[in-house]
């Protein structure tokens, strides 16, 4: 678990942006928090995968994955704005994240 | 640095600029969509990548990445682009076989259409499916399985986090939902009707067996396959023939045929086919490799 700052939180988002642009070949300034993951960017679930392993490996946090599913059946991620917040929780919280309210 | 070429099986998803790609290489694309009309009376010179009538249906769109595959490899290699392995992802094998020579284009299609046929008439009035499970281990989904007594089965490994599974669709659909309510990220069932690599199709077998035998005239495949079964390297006839039949009823584990042709070398893996779904499956494999799907493959020349 790691506080998130405002340089932790500026991290997450300019990785987040640079990986949707790589992955779906698009200008990053075309993503915006609004960017509906599947129907805007042609995402999909193996990149929200790829994510939490490039952020567990960044700041050194071990995982539990099922967790996080949990977690995400109560909060789904629609929206790039949506996956950076869960992201940034993740990061602050590890596996609390599922004791989060 | 050793290069394998891998071949996917269904499309999911395109890139959009396929044809244009092999348009600009001069393929055999269309000359391939004219044949395989003429061979199965089923038109596919109209295919586009949003004409749902090619995409949406399980033979012809299986079809289609077999002819997508084809044209791409023959292009490759006309270009002086030899693989030094080879793997086909499921169906991906009937183009690895046309890429190595052990099939020609015409036995490919009726291969296809043959084991699309068999598999239908032994599932017969069994409503089947294959789905997809993200986030959960090997051995949690086995756990599940057993625990409620599932009849589904692991289809295929492609990385550590990521499943193929198989069976009635009811049970599938029951796996899935378990594996969500135990914390998979996400679950989806595929738009495909039969149970690849799954015991219901074990009496494929013979039959299939019997029609290779008698309609198709195998031979040793000029570039060493990788099996995706058990990770063996194979090219004489004999072995292919055992493959193929193999291929609709055994499991499959492609993160270790991954991992096989890294360990022979293998550096750099060219997607033969359509989108990009074996290089996203590629993402999760470690090791120190690339994988370049079609609309990267201009940066190999």
């Amino acid at each position: 678990m790691a506080r998130v700052n405002d340089k932790i939180k500026e991290e997450v988002r300019e990785i987040v942006l640079d990986f949707f642009a790589e992955e779906c070949e698009i200008d990053v300034s075309e993503i915006t928090d609004d960017s509906n993951i599947i129907t805007d960017l042609d995402g999909d679930s193996l990149m929200f995968l790829a994510l939490i392993e490039i952020f567990t490996k960044k700041y050194g946090q071990e995982i539990d994955l099922k967790t996080i599913g949990k977690y995400s059946i109560k909060h789904p991620v629609e929206t790039i704005g949506e996956l950076i917040d869960m992201q940034l929780r993740i990061i602050e919280h590890g596996n609390k994240i599922i004791e989060l309210d | 640095m050793k290069t394998a070429f891998i071949f996917p099986a269904f499309i999911s998803e395109y890139l959009g600029n396929e044809i244009q790609i092999l348009e600009s290489f001069s393929s055999n694309f269309h000359h391939f969509l004219q044949k395989a009309s003429a061979i199965t009376g089923d038109d596919y010179t109209g295919f586009s990548l949003d004409n749902v009538h090619y995409t949406e249906d399980e033979l012809r769109s299986q079809m289609i990445s077999y002819i997508f595959s084809c044209s791409l490899s023959d292009v490759l290699i006309k270009k002086g682009l030899e693989p030094d392995f080879m793997a086909g992802y499921s169906m991906g094998l009937y183009a690895a076989l046309y890429t190595g020579g052990a099939i020609d284009f015409n036995e490919g299609i009726r291969l296809i259409i043959q084991a699309f046929l068999i598999s239908k008439s032994v599932i017969k009035g069994v409503n089947s499916g294959m789905g997809s499970i993200i986030g959960l281990t090997k051995s949690e989904i086995s756990e599940l399985i057993e625990k409620n007594n599932i009849k589904a089965e692991i289809a295929n490994t492609n990385s550590i986090h990521s499943h193929l599974v198989t069976g009635p669709k009811s049970t599938v659909n029951h796996l899935l939902s378990k594996a969500r309510a135990i914390g998979a990220l996400n679950i989806s069932l595929l738009n495909v009707s039969t149970p690849y690599h799954s015991k219901l199709l074990n009496n494929t077998q013979d039959e299939f067996q019997q029609f290779i035998s008698e309609n198709t005239q195998l031979q040793q495949s000029k570039y060493p396959i990788i099996s995706a079964i058990n990770q063996r390297v194979i090219i004489s006839e004999e072995e292919i023939g055992k493959e193929l039949t193999n291929n609709l009823y055994k499991r499959i584990n492609w993160m270790e045929t991954f991992n096989k042709a890294i360990s022979m070398g293998v550096g750099q893996f060219i997607e033969c086919g359509a989108g990009k779904s074996l290089q996203k499956i590629g993402r999760f494999i470690p090791g120190d490799f690339t994988v370049y799907p079609m609309n990267k493959i201009l940066g190999l020349f």
